[in-house]
């Protein structure tokens, strides 16, 4: 079943089409990565499909509903959660506060004054915690994490919302080997006991082609070529993007 | 129509001072990031200045030379004062570089009263000038014409300077990208400095051609300063063309809008400047703003002090002020029931500066809007006290919500310019509507009910009031609202990615904190028996910043402490000696430089063994 269908998708910066009409479909569980050179467009598709950015055109459908255009939060409520290029928590709240207030918005109870915040959603939000393996990081401030757990946290965040439909803005990037590993089987988990889709952007190769059921790979705003990661991965035109003509790849 | 025509070129002449301060405020702020308060303190001066310079060299000539040198001096003092004290807080929070920059006012003021007395400056004739021409049968005075020229010439040269040469090609490179620049080997120090000579210059220049249309006096620097966040703000920031036509459309409003009654010029000029900032947030030719320019609002580092301390220090802060009424008379009673009203109009402003992240600069607006609004109760319509305490709340509240669906719209230092131009506003209105405010002399005979009246029962509601407010207060910073208020502030992409309507929270946040304010405000006005439009006058709002930074941005204690020391000072400085302005305003700077962090926050700091 699809759960997310992008159509036409264009958006300008100045007078640079950043993406130049992109068609893509995830469907209900499904993990795809979103990958090509810098500058291909990937964060920018991102950015639409959150709602960070306005499409000068093209149709974004999520479950049945026109999503393109509209505000980052009610397309965070339709189910899809996302995390940033460069992990972005509170940073001033501890690891628990972070998924309190996730779980608080995603339940509607923001606007309450009165009740202390001590109290609110703690099972929940140590729940989350465990699932990302941070139980002895809860009273941390998020400012005093590494990057690794950071990241983590913002998967937690993320996860508050119980999306159907995750984005993943290079959720490797900045961490060590051992940490990579940690943070990708910790996706494949939650892909497995939520059946959450997931689309991620990601660079390293080892990442994409160990992780993804399938692979769209932008250059210059299209889509040049999607598929299983081994169609992709012998495919000549991404060779040439990624190392140039007469090169040998070496993923 | 040649009336209409005459009108609009005294329109056109009003507006080339307005630019050229508004230009030079620009051009600083793009360069530094600094907003600079001072900046009207130049324009005072160069008017000054000038003034003295054409007494010395005599009638003729003296004044055009007079003008010249006034603003080369006041640019060099510009430049000096960068080096002393602006440079050593580039790397501050926002908030510290204002408050110091007022703190130079201060200083400025009191430099002036001293070396100028305090009369009003009647200007020369500027030579040459002096006469009038016809024009449609009026007569428009030569000196208006000459103005209208200028503006637009010092506009070209302006353009010329940072399109043709290497150094205005260096001072747009660092208002594009700071760090880019300075990645390429630009001498910052150099940069800053010259274009703080010229900012300062500009602003000199405007204020000495004032003086043959009105005489100097001591409160043109701040009623300039308003005006100019206006035009910036209007015109969009860093856009020298932006400020040209912001001054341009202000100055015409001031000129038509006098004709229908003079009061309506404040209302035309609020909703001008409304409309703009719904259509174009961003000012008429600025540009959206990039999030990467913007000083992330200092993040709140929990104290680490353990609670059994924090709880040991309110029971003692609640002990002195329980025991106090022992220890004291009627005038200590009075002072300390000040030092609680100003401790609740701190905390609101520390809510929605440390949990909201929101720079108010005018926040004395909304402790107006509740004296106001209690004291008119009670003395026009005869109601009692007790309705004034629950009316003064809500009518700042209402100003609040009215003002801060602008403000929460725009961040960091628009925000600040734009809540200090609002409270301008509120202060005009308050100053010029005769008829119900009462105009400069306010409102008297604003008196608490019978079993009130004593300084110690006073001292007493006034300590419950305020108590319960701060608890209020505090519970809100610690509730889901007030954790959605602060995420907001530490990251409002990720804030709205999770579903948070930012703006309506900070829009909530701001009428709560508007609210606490005029609470703050109701108790000011029976206390003190009247109000009048100092009450919310930018010294005011200055006033609740400098406590708050003196008690530390992000702690709950500090509003109180702050308040104290800040009361206390001004009282004993006061007494002691009339050059009180400047003693402040050295003071602030000090404590600026000094504790870039607030007094408490310090403490904490070494509390944890000197860790930042």
């Amino acid at each position: 079943m699809t759960l997310l269908a992008v159509r036409g998708l264009v958006k300008y910066f100045g007078g640079v089409a950043a993406v130049a009409g992109v068609d893509f479909d995830v469907a209900a569980g499904e993990v795809v990565a979103l990958i090509g050179p810098n500058g291909a467009g990937k964060t920018t598709c991102f950015n639409m499909v959150g709602g960070q950015l306005v499409p000068d055109a093209g149709t974004i459908h999520f479950d049945g509903h026109e999503i393109a255009g509209r505000q980052a939060r009610a397309i965070w409520r339709l189910g899809i959660g996302r995390t940033f290029q460069i992990a972005t928590t509170f940073a001033s709240m501890t690891v628990l506060e972070n998924l309190q207030i996730a779980l608080l918005s995603h339940r509607r109870r923001l606007a309450d004054p009165v009740s202390s915040i001590k109290s609110l959603e703690i099972a929940a939000a140590r729940d989350l915690l465990a699932q990302v393996g941070m139980t002895d990081r809860a009273e941390r401030q998020a400012a005093e994490l590494a990057y690794g757990e950071l990241k983590r946290l913002e998967l937690a965040v993320a996860l508050a919302g119980e999306p159907r439909l995750l984005l993943l803005d290079e959720p490797t990037a900045g961490l060590g080997k051992s940490e990579r590993g940690v943070l990708m089987s910790l996706i494949d988990r939650v892909v497995q006991t939520r059946r959450v889709a997931v689309l991620f952007i990601e660079h390293d190769m080892d990442v994409v082609f160990g992780h993804a059921g399938r692979v769209i790979v932008l250059d210059r705003g299209r889509v040049l070529i999607e598929g299983a990661p081994d169609v992709v991965r012998n495919d000549e035109r991404v060779k040439d993007i990624y190392l140039g003509r007469g090169a040998v790849v070496a993923c | 129509m040649g009336f209409y025509v005459v009108q609009f070129l005294t329109g056109l002449a009003g507006a080339a001072s307005l630019f050229l301060v508004a230009c030079g405020l620009s051009l600083v702020f793009g360069v530094t990031r600094v907003v600079n308060f001072a900046h009207g303190s130049f324009y005072m001066l160069g008017a000054f200045v000038a003034y003295s310079l054409t007494k010395w060299w005599g009638a003729g000539l003296g004044f055009w030379a007079a003008l010249v040198a006034s603003s080369v001096i006041v640019g060099a003092l510009g430049a000096a004062i960068e080096v002393l004290l602006l440079r050593r807080l580039y790397r501050s929070p926002e908030l510290y570089q204002l408050v110091a920059t007022f703190g130079v006012l201060l200083v400025v003021q009191d430099a002036a009263l001293a070396l100028w007395g305090p009369d009003n400056l009647l200007g020369p004739r500027a030579p040459g000038l002096s006469g009038s021409v016809a024009l449609f049968g009026q007569r428009v005075p030569q000196y208006d014409l000459f103005l209208i020229v200028l503006g637009p010439t010092v506009l070209l040269l302006l353009t010329l300077l940072l399109t043709r040469t290497r150094w205005g090609r260096l001072v747009r490179a660092a208002t594009e990208d700071r760090d880019m620049a300075a990645a390429l080997g630009v001498n910052q120090r150099h940069l800053f400095t010259g274009v703080f000579f010229l900012g300062s210059l500009l602003a000199a220049l405007g204020g000495a051609l004032q003086l043959p249309r009105a005489p100097a006096t001591l409160f043109m620097d701040l009623n300039i300063i308003a005006e100019a966040f206006v035009v910036v703000v209007v015109g969009g920031m860093g856009s020298i063309f932006g400020a040209f036509l912001a001054a341009v459309l202000i100055a015409e409003l001031h000129a038509f809008g006098i004709l229908i009654f003079p009061q309506v010029t404040i209302v035309l000029v609020f909703v001008v400047m409304a409309v703009v900032l719904v259509v174009r947030p961003w000012g008429l030719l600025g540009r959206p703003e990039d999030a990467r320019h913007r000083t992330p609002t200092e993040i709140a580092t929990p104290l680490g002090v353990p609670r059994c301390l924090v709880v040991i220090g309110l029971i003692a802060v609640a002990a002195v002020l329980m025991a106090w009424p022992a220890m004291a008379g009627d005038y200590g009673l009075k002072l300390a029931t000040e030092v609680l009203v100003f401790a609740l109009f701190a905390a609101s402003l520390n809510f929605i500066l440390g949990v909201g992240g929101m720079i108010s600069f005018g926040h004395a607006a909304y402790l107006g809007l509740g004296a106001y609004g209690a004291a008119l109760l009670v003395s026009r319509l005869g109601w009692p006290m007790e309705a004034g305490l629950v009316v003064a709340p809500l009518a700042a509240g209402f100003g609040a919500l009215l003002f801060g669906w602008f403000c929460v719209r725009l961040s960091g230092v628009y925000l600040a310019m734009l809540s200090l131009a609002f409270a301008q506003i509120a202060w005009s209105v308050a100053f010029q509507w005769y008829d119900v405010t009462g105009g400069d002399n306010g409102i008297q005979g604003v008196w608490p009910s019978a079993w009130a009246t004593s300084p110690l029962v006073y001292y007493y509601l006034a300590l419950a009031v305020v108590a319960a407010a701060l608890f209020g207060l505090h519970r809100v910073a610690s509730s889901p609202f007030g954790y959605a208020l602060r995420a907001a502030r530490d990251s409002s992409l990720l804030s709205e990615a999770i579903g948070i309507d930012v703006k309506q929270v900070r829009w909530f946040g701001f009428a709560l904190a508007g609210a606490a304010a005029g609470m703050a405000g109701g108790l000011y006005a029976f206390l003190k028996g009247n109000v009048s439009p100092t009450v919310m006058a930018i010294p005011v709002s200055i006033d609740g910043l400098v406590m708050v930074l003196l008690g530390g941005v992000q702690t709950v204690v500090g509003p109180l402490l702050g308040a104290a020391t800040l009361v206390g000072l001004k009282t004993e400085i006061a007494s002691a000696t009339n050059v009180w302005r400047g003693v402040l305003g050295a003071l602030i700077i000090g404590l600026a430089l000094l504790f870039p962090r607030g007094i408490v926050g310090h403490l904490g700091r070494w509390h944890r063994g000197g860790r930042p």
